[in-house]
């Protein structure tokens, strides 16, 4: 009966997809970026420490300049303006119609307008509504005038991840057409202490996997896909083949030790034959000690050890709430492109079980699939498969 | 196949309601804090990590502790197939304005991590994972307002396809100013106490 089932549902596929981060304002300047072994991350000294942060920062400059074509950059918050960029993009592209009936905008974040919530700051003159994540969305929908009210989804670093998974069971229930998934998340006063305090951030840009990684990179970024029904949107359409989230019901700021919750998810998402077609994975990597660790747990229980896998982090930090949508679009264009894309900040495997990370960006061909996979805060882990 | 309503609760206004019968008000104590505290002394709750929790989590796990009342609806269903589906207004709103004056002195950039993880709402379903030990599907939704047509169609498509054997699910809001508003739900393919259609939940939601 399941079969039956799953053998009448609606096929859900990826369509147009956009990155706005400091590698770039379009997915291919940022995919580019990654091929040639380019990274964001920088040393950023700040006032509040004595010591330099090692992050991915987008120049607000910079965005400015990017955005003057679309609205004045005074009207809109530096998350606003990258979003809008970003999803201004795939709507071009896609001919998707935001008005219509049948088209929803999910937005995906854990902190939005962070920035608003300085009262003293000079963004004082934006409407407090904006500071709510509610707000930040509908402001960006007004702009591109949704009929339908957006959705938001704020789920910790799994966020940009689940989105995709909502917005594939939307479509699959017939509830719309085409689903534009964005999500984005900005580096601020606020998220640099909160990880500090945890002691969480990295000394130097970050190293997934490897044997001398000490934390976590932030950083920020902005993204947006047109998930649709309608395969002839896309190029290369690519399916969501599958999804599904799961929780450690462990800790509520660590990860399992076992790799408990990723598993579950991992198994959902992979039906019988499917992890033996697996051609990478690209993986959460936030490069702690414990996330890191996790996972490999997690990946060798499952039987995918063999499977190359990779974290994107060394190229774009940790974005948090955008990472899962992000790092998604990434795997998308290596799948097109032939290549596995190498780890950045890895050198020698210092987890306790075996993994296979990437360590030079190679071409591989007649690849057909990949799994991506995200964790976070309050014990969340999510999981989707995506096959040409 | 269709799901209905096991049980609702709502905690607004000093009072929790079950299934629209008022179980417990408390005119003393109706701040915040003061009546979460109550709450659990009230249902002889044991459970220490409650008061390390911020106000949003404290809310969700006592409203979601009320509709599991003895405990045995869970054991009907493996826990790994129990899915949550939360929402609400402020996001944790609340919490980051508190994180937000601890770290205004900046002697005290980087204070202690107990408060900042909580400057997340889906913190509330780890909470509530952990005490009952759930592992399945879950999402955090923040809406402008209750949004009956999001969570009954979210929570049907969750249980339709097999995703969930049954869905905690609900409104969980503690604004800046500390005003709370709590709904929450079981719902399963179990015969139940209401149909589970987004009219249906509305009325819930709006009668308690």
């Amino acid at each position: 009966m399941e079969e039956a089932m799953a053998a009448g549902m609606k096929e859900v596929f990826v369509a147009n997809h956009s990155i706005v981060s400091p590698l770039g304002f379009t997915s291919e300047e940022n995919f580019n970026n990654i091929v040639n072994g380019n990274s964001g991350i920088q040393s950023v000294q700040y006032s509040f420490s004595d010591n330099p942060f090692f992050i991915s920062a987008l120049d607000e400059a910079l965005v400015d300049e990017h955005f003057k074509s679309h609205a004045s950059p005074l009207d809109y918050t530096k998350l606003e303006k990258m979003s809008i960029m970003a999803i201004s993009h795939v709507l071009n592209q896609s001919n998707v119609n935001a008005s219509a009936k049948d088209t929803l905008l999910i937005y995906a974040t854990t902190k939005g307008n962070i920035d608003l919530l300085d009262k003293a700051s000079s963004l004082k003159k934006f409407a407090t509504e904006r500071m709510t994540l509610n707000g930040f969305a509908k402001h960006i929908a007004a702009h591109f005038s949704f009929v339908n009210e957006p959705i938001v989804i704020s789920n910790a670093c799994i966020s940009g991840l689940l989105a995709l998974i909502v917005a594939k069971r939307f479509i699959e229930a017939e509830l719309y057409k085409n689903v534009v998934v964005a999500a984005g998340d900005i580096i601020s006063e606020f998220v640099i202490s909160g990880f500090k305090a945890f002691n969480a951030l990295s000394q130097s840009a970050c190293r997934p996997y490897d044997r001398t990684r000490d934390g976590i990179s932030l950083g920020e970024a902005a993204v947006a896909m047109i998930v649709t029904e309608n395969k002839s949107i896309a190029n290369n359409p690519l399916r969501i083949v599958n999804g599904s989230s799961s929780n450690d019901a462990n800790h509520i700021s660590g990860p399992s030790r076992d790799g408990n919750g990723l598993l579950q998810s991992i198994h959902h998402t992979l039906k019988e034959n499917d992890s033996n077609n697996v051609d990478f994975i690209c993986a959460h990597g936030t490069a702690t000690v414990f996330n890191d660790e996790m996972e490999a747990m997690a990946f060798s229980r499952a039987g995918l050890e063999e499977v190359p896998m990779n974290s994107l982090k060394g190229y774009f930090g940790h974005t948090l709430g955008a990472a899962g949508l992000l790092e998604t679009i990434i795997s998308i264009e290596s799948l097109n492109n032939d290549l596995l894309i190498a780890s950045k900040g890895f050198e020698n495997e210092g987890v306790s079980k075996k993994i296979n990370v990437i360590e030079h960006t190679e071409t591989k061909k007649n690849m057909k699939s990949f799994l991506k996979t995200s964790s976070g805060f309050g014990g969340c882990n999510a999981s989707v498969l995506i096959s040409k | 196949m269709k799901s209905e309503i096991q049980s609702y609760c709502t905690i607004r206004n000093g009072e929790v309601r079950m299934n629209g019968n008022l179980v417990f008000a408390d005119n003393e104590n109706i701040i915040a804090n003061d009546f979460f505290n109550a709450i659990y002394r009230n249902i002889k709750l044991q459970y220490a990590k409650f008061f390390k929790m911020d106000l949003l989590c404290k809310l969700a796990l006592l409203s979601t502790e009320m509709i599991l009342p003895d405990n045995n609806v869970p054991s009907l269903f493996n826990k790994e197939e129990v899915g949550l589906v939360f929402s609400n207004k402020s996001s944790s709103g609340q919490t980051d304005a508190e994180y937000n004056l601890i770290i205004a002195d900046k002697n005290n950039y980087f204070p202690s991590p107990s408060v900042f993880v909580y400057t997340l709402p889906n913190i509330l379903i780890g909470e509530i994972c952990i005490k009952h030990n759930f592992t399945g599907e879950s999402a955090f939704f923040v809406c402008e307002k209750f949004n009956a047509e999001l969570l009954t169609n979210y929570v049907s498509d969750l249980l339709r396809n097999d995703l969930a054997k049954a869905v905690i699910a609900g409104w969980i809001e503690i604004n800046e100013n500390k005003e709370y508003d709590a709904f929450t739900f079981l719902a399963s393919h179990q015969k139940g106490r209401n149909p589970f259609t987004s009219i249906d939940l509305e009325e819930l939601y709006r009668d308690g």
